[in-house]
């Protein structure tokens, strides 16, 4: 057992608590008003923090039992790179996670179990087994545990950083809770996925150790996020007293910290307890026991999950309400609301989201070959209803055999004394001949989100019939 | 012999007809058969003969009504245009101005300038430029102003003037809290308390049902504004695009998510500028509302039993925090 390893943790949470009440107290008491680059350099230095003082820490007390200083900084700084450079785009551009996670509660999980949670024990287990696992350093169990660790603060620094990045700086003493939250329980990730990588290179574990490793720190890093969305729901501050940053979010990290590793202290006691029993085969310093079959059963689950996690994606975002209305029958997406007025077969809005509407509306006595009154009259009732209405463009199309006119338009949303700034709105009807009548389906969405909209609106199209 | 030829001459004069209606459509952006079958159109959808932009530009000059004719609204804030009002009773969400035309000229832009009397006569309350398209038909222009929270418009005197370029076409005045709303007569107020009474035991009846809350009115001198900021909790940072939602009272957020978040549950709702910020209307005192705020890469926050007190400012300051 290697106390310096444990002691570094220890005080690392402690003195981070005590420098987040340092920064809370200065920024209540200064309140610096910190603004573009000096806000975000700040940032990115209060960013640095925890992984640093975990760092200087394991440095200080591990003088007696010398670990390479050298190796453990490499490690963090390839888990920071792998997860700038790989890990966080993969979940946030090619999955695009943040923009479906909190949907539902199931996408809230999944998303982070199978996504994001995969991902980031990929990543640590990738900055482990690729660059120190096959070193001649790599010989205690405990060094898995030091690798993992200082690989899971690198990818918990990224993580910082980016959110630093992304904002344009932060708020000094909101962003440093938060940033200690988010690189204690990382640093608890890559623990428990250090143990996994720890025993496999030391002892003969089946092929399954490894990825049942990667398995457990992607559940982990799922149920974590799932308790820090019901614990960390956002509040409502009233009046001008100056409120404190909410610490739930650190505190339930420090916790989960505190519990991994008091586990893996646990388990390691046991271990060696066993090993001195002659209960369990004695550790052994050949550095071919993490075989190649575990690491290959380990990128196969890792890839699995990425597809499970597309599906998830998949299902969330196309998840549907069906609807029958006067003959009418289909599915528009299930964020969307219920919002039909009186003289209108059906009109959904994205209410939560892109305040997007699909509308089905009729129009009758109109012939087919007349379906551009309709036209006229759309825009009669706009050019008012609008604050300002334009026709766009006009075609005639076919649409599943019937003769239809697709026409663009834009307008100003309808006149309102709110001193706010008016909305413009683009749309688009399909205007449908149906015998006798003319069947009106319209998209009405902000320019900004028109491209985000419409593919969901070509879906709703798909599913429409009467 | 001749039937065929009769049927050939129609086929023909059909043919004429589709070429006509495709130049015009092309031309002026309206089908013959609204010249054929106008009238018909503006019967069946009144909404249509506003200012439809028909064919025919045969129009020298627009007559239009004088004084300016206001129009009656419905409880939504809908108007009215079978109805013209002297005034409207306090509380009303919206009010219509508007006036009736013989024709319009190509080209025609009018210009719609509301005054609040009781705020400033020189200074325009509202403004709005109408482009109206051609017609040698007569019809109604109209236009309305409201608060998006259908917060009500202040009791006082209103002034409303059309031009057309700097020609004033028509102006009117009106009285909002002129008139107050109708007490209903003791027979209605029987006739009343007996379709509630029949509620009442509809609902004892079902209980498996549950019973969603009646939208009530707001009273007026009771409503304050919500001056609020969607902050990122982490870093403090504005969300640009966050949602607030203010629900209908009585409706709880559990019971928004769980009718699947209809659209006619919602009192009032508005996005965050740029800036994180947004201002809300038509919010009573002492009435306990739920708020929903939510943004994109968020958890979504709400709030039940949100009360403001007589003792709270107006506009009341409110931060939401949400967190990733």
């Amino acid at each position: 057992m290697r106390r310096g390893v444990w002691l570094a943790s220890g005080l690392t949470l402690l003195l981070l608590i005590i420098f987040i009440a340092i920064v809370v107290g200065i920024d209540v008491a200064l309140q610096p008003r910190l603004t573009g680059l000096e806000l975000i350099l700040v940032g990115i230095l209060l960013a640095l923090v925890p992984a640093g003082l975990w760092l200087a820490l394991f440095y200080l007390q591990d003088r007696l039992e010398p670990e390479p200083k050298a190796e453990v900084v490499r490690i963090f700084i390839i888990g920071l790179a792998l997860g700038g450079a790989f890990g966080l785009p993969l979940v946030q551009q090619v999955f695009r996670l943040p923009e479906w996670q909190y949907r539902d509660l199931s996408a809230t999980v999944l998303g982070a179990i199978f996504i994001a949670g995969a991902v980031e024990a990929f990543i640590i287990y990738a900055a482990v087994r690729f660059f120190i696992y096959h070193s001649p350093q790599f010989n205690e169990r405990t060094d898995g545990v030091i690798y993992g660790t200082a690989a899971g603060l690198g990818y918990a620094t990224a993580l910082n950083v980016q959110l630093i990045l992304a904002s344009g700086g932060a708020a000094i003493a909101a962003s440093e809770v938060h940033m200690a939250g988010i690189a204690l329980a990382h640093a608890a990730f890559g623990g428990v996925l250090g143990y996994f990588l720890g025993r496999a290179k030391l002892e003969r574990e089946p092929v399954w150790w490894l990825p049942a490793g990667l398995l457990l720190t992607a559940v982990l890093i799922g149920l974590f996020t799932l308790l820090r969305t019901q614990v960390q729901q956002g509040r409502l501050l009233t009046g001008t007293i100056t409120y404190l940053p909410s610490v739930t979010g650190f505190l339930l990290a420090a916790a989960l910290a505190l519990v991994v590793a008091l586990v893996i202290i646990w388990l390691m006691r046991r271990d060696t307890s066993l090993a001195l029993g002659g209960r369990r085969a004695a550790p052994t310093l050949d550095a071919t026991i993490g075989d190649r079959a575990a690491n290959w059963a380990v990128i196969g689950l890792f890839v699995l999950c990425l597809v499970v996690g597309g599906l998830v994606w998949d299902r969330t975002v196309h998840r549907s309400s069906a609807f029958d209305v006067d003959g009418f029958r289909g599915s528009y997406p299930a964020h969307f609301s219920l919002a039909t007025r009186p003289d209108e077969i059906l009109r959904v809005v994205d209410v939560l989201d892109t305040q997007a509407q699909f509308v089905i509306s009729v129009v009758s006595d109109v012939q087919p070959t007349m379906l551009g009154s309709v036209i006229s009259q759309l825009t009669a009732v706009r050019a008012t209803e609008y604050e300002s209405y334009r026709v766009l463009d006009t075609q005639e199309r076919q649409w599943r055999g019937r003769p239809i006119l697709e026409q663009h338009f834009a307008g100003v949303e309808p006149p309102a004394l709110e001193p706010t700034l008016p909305r413009l709105l683009e749309g688009v009807d399909y205007i449908v001949a149906d015998g006798n009548r003319a069947v009106v389906i319209t998209m009405i969405a902000d320019p900004e989100t028109y491209d985000t909209v419409e593919p969901l609106f070509l879906r709703f199209l798909e599913t429409l019939t009467f | 012999m001749a039937l065929r030829h009769v049927i050939r001459h129609l086929g023909m004069l059909a043919g004429v007809l589709a070429l006509l209606q495709a130049i015009i459509i092309t031309a002026a952006g309206a089908p013959l058969s609204d010249l054929l079958f106008g009238e018909a159109s503006a019967q069946t959808d009144p909404s249509w003969q506003l200012d439809a932009p028909l064919a025919k530009k045969s129009c020298a000059k627009m007559e239009v009504s004088d004084p300016a004719l206001w129009f009656d609204v419905t409880e939504d804030g809908d108007p009215d245009l079978d109805t013209v009002v002297d005034s409207y009773p306090s509380g009303v969400i919206a009010i219509v101005a508007g006036f009736q035309y013989n024709c319009v000229p190509a080209k025609t832009t009018v210009v719609a300038v509301f005054y609040s009397l009781n705020d400033s006569k020189d200074k325009p309350w509202y403004t709005s430029e109408i482009k109206l398209a051609p017609t040698d038909k007569p019809g109604t222009l109209w236009r309305g102003v409201r608060f998006k929270s259908q917060k009500p418009i202040p009791d006082g005197d209103y002034r409303v003037e059309f031009f057309v370029g700097k020609k004033l076409l028509t102006a009117g005045e009106v009285t909002v809290g002129g008139q107050e709303p109708e007490e209903p007569a003791p027979q209605e107020e029987a006739e009343q308390e007996q379709e509630e009474q029949e509620a009442e035991q509809e609902a004892e009846q079902e209980p498996e049902e549950e019973q969603r809350p009646q939208r009530r009115k707001p009273q007026r001198d009771n409503l304050v504004q919500i001056v609020g900021e969607i902050i990122d909790g982490s870093t403090q940072r504005p969300i640009p695009g966050a949602v607030f939602i203010v629900l209908q009272p009585g409706i709880t957020a559990a019971q928004w998510a769980d009718y699947g978040f209809p659209a006619s549950d919602i009192l009032t709702t508005n996005k965050a500028d740029r800036n994180g910020r947004f201002r809300q209307s038509g919010v009573e005192r002492n009435v306990e509302y739920s708020l929903v705020a939510w943004a994109l890469s968020y958890t979504g926050w709400y709030m039940d039993g949100f009360v403001v007190s007589d003792n709270d400012p107006d506009p009341y300051p409110m931060y939401i925090e949400l967190y990733r």
